[in-house]
């Protein structure tokens, strides 16, 4: 630690001086900013609840229009219902095309319940618009980057958990209708919010033979009675009644499929994969999602925001699949930094570490397309106390946070209510917010820190330059011209699942300005060992720039007079460098 | 189009190396043959004659803007039918598909008033048929030069250069064809076949085999990167993007699985359709010459068809007996014993619509120039099947049937049969047969001046293209005729829900038991194995519906079958119902693959 306070200090130096600037100081009368937040938005956006699909795309044109350099509003498709899929493009215009720099695609919410990842998306499009110009790091991304954020990519589904009496746990599908019990009606017994206050929680009928009873730690809290304890409650599952009268409850809601192994990669039948639905890209959201990816190839790393568990998630999803060891090596560094900035969370390979996944979104990026890809289980157990979960058997993490923390509002009290085939019964439980998305208190929080690791993730996206260019004269009016391009971040140009599909055209390096009569790739600079390119040897085809790494060209050119030595890779970015001689 | 495409349709390199005389008057290789404007219009026609048996309409657009047609063929009803899917030439070349689909159609529409058979199976199902499922790719039989087009419209860059379809063929001697060609260079692998000097195979070194030749197709190196025709015009084979064991990254398989709008247009429509219970496609895939083998699951450790397992590489056993039963009707029928086998082999229609969709799935590939005349020996040719299949599996990216111009990046789909005992065995009757039947598909090695090999001897020739899988016009007829024998058996073996042995017993105080079976009066199981396990179909739902004032008692309002076994098996169902003497209720069985079955039973 002692040794390397001169550096630290020198980086806390840099951010106070970037910091403090007039505008910092000119925030709102009578307080002083603290810091991490913009000090004086142009958009007050409030971070303590969930905002719908029309409201995210209000949000979003009132973020353009405030900051019309940098934040473009547009969709990429509409959902089954018709929603749009709204997309933020957010870079700085004005420093280059947006869709030539190295882009991070975000995006949340694939499950319908899984509502965060939207505010969570939603807020980097915030934070990196109103804090451009006021922090240095912020700009320099803004400069070389572009974010494509589409905070839901189910906006029917979310808009039906926002609006409709749910369950923390529903929908998780989209809302196509599907014929859940394959009994040729569609939907036709979901759930029912009996007592109309827009949750579905449990039902609970007073039984002395039922073999549940009350916590004495709490009485809302549900206990399974011990073997030899006798009980005081029969449990009724979920809110809801036999609507067809077939003699099952709540057995054909919405949906059911799970667009998260809807992908075209390892996509496999229900048998393989439940949920995956009739075939790969039969929804039209994840279609939307394919074209927008398949035509935006600058496209080199992407975040799909989840809940919950806590957890950076890589592929494979799936045993029989291999994601390159030395793209392993770039994700787990990532993955690595991103525990640090994520307390509670782990890094973790979904089919190692969480469970088997036949044709999910990660996948098809890495697999497919070769995008270095995450996927963050927003929230977790470890967020109530900021420890591991301490269950006990009667008592919970949850409930206790209710208890001393939310003063008991999650819970919805055991109410009675006269049940159409069961008679009187109680409903009560967790409400939908409870669980699995975040009390409002903790959710800039845990945005902040998200958006954190994929700025982090963001930035290792690989940023090609001409690192510097010699000449040597070799008689005759020629001359031979060396040119080491480097590529300063962690991603390579082109991951090794890129390069042995050849999913991305190889990076270019053009030598104009002077007559060429050779051009070379110098695969061995310390050999001196050079292959030619025969074909349009002024434009010099490289393969890939790895992470950290550099590649050596060469031309032999005629004549005299300026040249320019100019990158442009597909990943990387596009640079210039000009030679005056 | 690269040389595995073409060398994948005969096994290997099938080439001339004599020097025949060319037909003055080659007949052209079109001729009879339907493009997709003629072939949309021959459907409308048939429509125009049968209004209420034949309909046509728009399934989807191909990447190249032409319409993907639909037709059904069935008389007209509102309800979701049992129904038979043909689907034909979404593999590009194989346009004999749609003309057999064209003439079968135009049978069975006109046998329907006097053939009975055909009437009672087109009065209760039907037949839809996607009859040119890749259409941009076909329309290449009828543009010069002839080139074999695997290819939807999609603009792709195959060689991942940067560039788009900058180096395809080129017909450099005018002759209007894009033939092989053959460069002289010692450093080539290819030489001519001992046996028949026509023919040129690949040499293999460790043998001693010293190669003369490098093996391109016809055309120019117009970008200069040292490769021949490495980026054609055209994206995607329709007959290669479907699901099931999709071959990432294969030559033209697309980007990913369900790529093309032609190919989520024909899995809509079985989504749409769910009367659908069997499948035919009309493709090079065929397993009714040798019906595809069943695997018992193994019993211990991860089973394939599982999550842990990952997909099923084999049909389910218990699907085997059906299935080869149907392949045996097949050979009777139509007389077909032998033919250019390519066993499913991934990315193709056939194997999605049993292993993905769940359907009982046949095909045939109709025709091949090597098998022609040739069935002289049954289990060499299922030999030959075996060992296309071993070949497949184990180079699902090999480079096994790769030329030197497709060094490209991607591999070549490696679907030859390198490894076959003498793979030019299949090559060596197909150009007999076309010599005897088709002399102008076979064109002589001539040489001509090339610009980018200055110098060096270089010959046009080879097998025309489309010869080897689609037969002269004038056997269309003929092979139609046991084509539709086949579909007419097919669409009559679809399953149907039947409710038989009816009883009602009174047991006094109004009370009465009321049986009765419910069973499969078709051929096929209500579903395949695999289908079950897809919960799809959906099973056959059984509903008794009683009037006001009488209840169920015993028994259920709403049941939902396991599956029915075909030929007549059936299960008996029970109710206690409470009612009044002399009233009546409805029993319903039903599903979308068997049909529906309807019986009113008084109380008595």
């Amino acid at each position: 630690m002692r040794r390397s306070f001169p550096v630290a200090a020198a980086f806390a130096l840099a951010f106070v001086s970037a910091t403090v600037t007039p505008a910092a100081l000119t925030a709102q009368q009578g307080s002083l900013a603290a810091l991490g937040a913009p000090a004086n938005p142009k958009v007050v956006i409030t971070w303590d609840r969930y905002y719908d699909n029309a409201t995210l795309g209000e949000l979003a044109r009132k973020l353009q229009a405030a900051h019309p350099d940098r934040c473009r509003v547009s969709s990429i498709g509409k959902s089954i219902e018709g929603r749009d899929l709204w997309l933020i493009t957010v870079t700085d215009f004005r420093t280059g095309e947006a869709d030539a720099k190295p882009a991070m695609y975000i995006d949340g919410n694939i499950h319908s319940n899984e509502v965060q990842g939207s505010e969570i998306a939603l807020y980097t499009a915030w934070w990196l618009c109103e804090m451009a110009g006021q922090v240095p790091g912020v700009d320099s991304l803004l400069a070389h980057k572009t974010f494509y954020i589409v905070p839901t990519i189910n906006p029917d589904g979310r808009d039906n958990f926002l609006n409709e009496p749910n369950n923390p746990h529903s929908p998780r599908s989209g809302l196509g209708e599907r014929d859940n019990d394959n009994d040729g009606d569609v939907n036709e017994d979901g759930y029912d919010d009996l007592d109309g206050d827009g949750h579905i929680t449990s039902m609970r009928r007073r039984d002395p033979n039922g073999r549940w009873i009350t916590s004495p730690e709490d009485p809302r809290y549900m206990v399974r009675a011990l073997p030899d304890q006798p009980g005081e409650w029969e449990m009724l599952g979920g809110e809801g009644r036999d609507n067809d009268g077939d003699g099952r409850v709540n057995e054909d809601g919405e949906g059911f499929y799970d667009p998260n192994r809807n992908w075209p990669w390892r996509w496999q039948p229900q048998y393989v994969q439940g949920g995956s639905d009739a075939y790969p890209l039969s929804l039209p959201e994840t279609r939307a999602v394919v074209d927008f990816v398949m035509s935006h190839e600058n496209i080199a790393g992407a975040q799909s925001y989840h809940n919950s568990g806590g957890m950076i998630l890589r592929g494979p999803g799936m045993r029989q699949d291999e994601y390159r060891p030395q793209d392993v090596r770039v994700f787990d560094r990532i993955g690595e930094i991103g525990e640090q900035i994520l307390p509670g969370y782990r890094y973790m390979v979904v089919w190692k570490d969480l469970y088997t996944v036949w044709g999910g979104e990660l996948d098809w990026f890495y697999g497919s397309r070769g995008v270095v890809t995450f996927s963050n289980e927003l929230w977790s157990d470890f967020g109530y106390f900021q420890k591991e979960q301490q269950r006990d058997r009667y008592d919970s993490d949850e409930m206790r946070f209710d208890r001393l923390l939310l003063l008991g509002e999650a819970f919805v009290p055991w109410t009675t209510v006269d049940h159409p085939e069961y008679g009187p019964i109680e409903v009560g439980g967790y409400k939908k917010q409870y669980t699995r998305a975040i009390p409002a208190f903790l959710l800039p929080g845990e945005a902040h820190r998200n958006m954190a690791f994929t700025l982090y993730h963001a930035d290792q996206m690989p940023r090609v330059e001409v690192d510097s260019v010699s000449v040597r004269a070799l008689g005759n009016g020629l001359s031979e011209v060396t040119a080491i391009i480097a590529n300063r971040r962690i991603i390579p140009t082109h991951t090794q699942q890129d390069l042995e599909h050849h999913i991305t055209r190889p990076d270019y390096v053009t030598l104009t300005g002077r007559q060429v009569l050779a051009g070379f790739r110098v695969t061995d600079p310390l050999q001196n060992i050079a292959v030619e390119q025969r074909r349009n040897p002024e434009r010099i085809e490289v393969e890939n720039v790895a992470g950290m790494g550099t590649e050596t060209v060469r031309w032999i050119v005629e004549g005299g007079g300026a040249m320019t030595i100019s990158v442009d890779s597909r990943k990387g970015g596009r640079h210039e460098s000009r030679v005056e001689s | 189009m690269t040389l595995p495409t073409l060398f994948a349709r005969i096994g290997v390199a099938a080439l001339s190396a004599a020097f025949l005389p060319r037909p003055l008057h080659a007949q052209s290789p079109d001729a009879g043959y339907h493009d997709g404007r003629a072939l949309r219009a021959a459907f409308d026609d048939l429509a125009r004659q049968h209004p209420r048996l034949v309909t046509v309409s728009t399934l989807g657009t191909s990447a190249g803007g032409r319409p993907l047609t639909l037709v059904r063929l069935g008389a007209a009803s509102d309800e979701e039918r049992p129904a038979l899917l043909v689907i034909a030439n979404a593999h590009g070349p194989h346009v004999v598909g749609s003309e057999v689909a064209l003439r079968v159609t135009q049978r069975l529409a006109a046998a329907y008033p006097s053939d009975s058979t055909v009437r009672s199976a087109l009065d209760r199902s039907a037949i839809y048929l996607v009859p040119r499922a890749n259409p941009d790719a076909a329309e290449a039989m009828f543009v010069r030069p002839l080139v074999e087009s695997i290819r939807n419209d999609e603009r792709v860059d195959d060689d991942h250069d940067g560039a788009f379809e900058e180096d395809g063929p080129e017909d450099l001697d005018g002759d209007g064809v894009i033939a092989m060609m053959r460069v002289e260079d010692p450093a080539g692998e290819w030489l001519a076949d001992s046996i028949d000097a026509r023919l040129m195979r690949k040499g293999d070194r460790s043998k001693g085999d010293r190669g003369r030749y490098r093996m391109f197709t016809e055309g120019r190196d117009n970008d200069g990167d040292e490769q021949w025709n490495e980026d054609p015009a055209g994206g995607v084979n329709i007959g290669d993007n479907f699901s099931f064991d999709y071959p990432d990254f294969g030559e033209a398989s697309g980007p990913h699985t369900m790529s093309a709008a032609e190919t989520r247009a024909i899995a809509q429509l079985m989504v749409d359709h769910p009367g659908i219970a069997a499948i035919y496609v009309l493709g090079p895939e065929d397993n009714l010459i040798k019906a595809w083998e069943g695997k018992a699951l193994p019993t211990e450790g991860t089973r394939p068809g599982t999550s842990a397992g990952g997909p099923l590489r084999a049909i389910l056993k218990d699907d085997e007996p059906w299935m080869a039963e149907v392949a045996r009707r097949f050979r009777d029928i139509t007389g077909i014993e032998a033919g250019a086998e390519v066993p499913a082999w991934g990315g193709d229609p056939l194997s999605w619509a049993y292993f993905h969709m769940g359907r009982w799935a046949f095909g045939s590939s109709v025709w091949s120039a090597s098998a022609d005349e040739s069935a002289d020996d049954a289990d060499e040719k299922h030999e030959d099947a075996d060992s296309a299949k071993a070949e497949r599996a184990d180079s699902t990216r090999a480079d096994s049937a790769k030329a030197d111009s497709a060094k490209g990046r991607r591999g070549g789909g490696g679907r030859g049969g390198d490894k076959a005992k003498d793979p030019l065995e299949a090559q060596r009757k197909a150009i007999k047969w076309l010599d005897e039947h088709a002399p102008e598909s076979v064109i002589a090695w001539h040489p001509i001046d090339h610009p980018d090999f200055p110098g060096q001897v270089v010959e046009l020739g080879g097998i025309r293209p489309f010869a080897l899988t689609n037969p002269p016009a004038a056997m269309l007829d003929t092979i139609s005729a046991g084509q539709a024998k086949f579909v007419r058996e097919l669409v009559s073996l679809l399953p149907a829900v039947l409710i038989r042995k009816v009883r009602v017993e009174a047991l006094g105080g109004g009370l009465f038991r009321i049986r009765a079976e419910i069973a499969n009066d078709g051929y096929l199981p209500s579903s395949t194995e695999v289908g079950i396990r897809l919960r799809m179909p959906r099973p056959v739902r059984v509903r008794l519906a009683v009037p006001d004032g009488a209840t169920i008692v015993g028994g259920r309002r709403q049941d939902l079958l396991e599956p029915l076994p075909g030929s007549g098996a059936g299960v008996e169902h029970t109710w206690l119902v409470r009612g009044s003497a002399g009233s009546r209720v409805t029993l319903t069985a039903e599903s979308p693959v068997t049909g529906r079955a309807t019986q009113t039973i008084t109380l008595r």
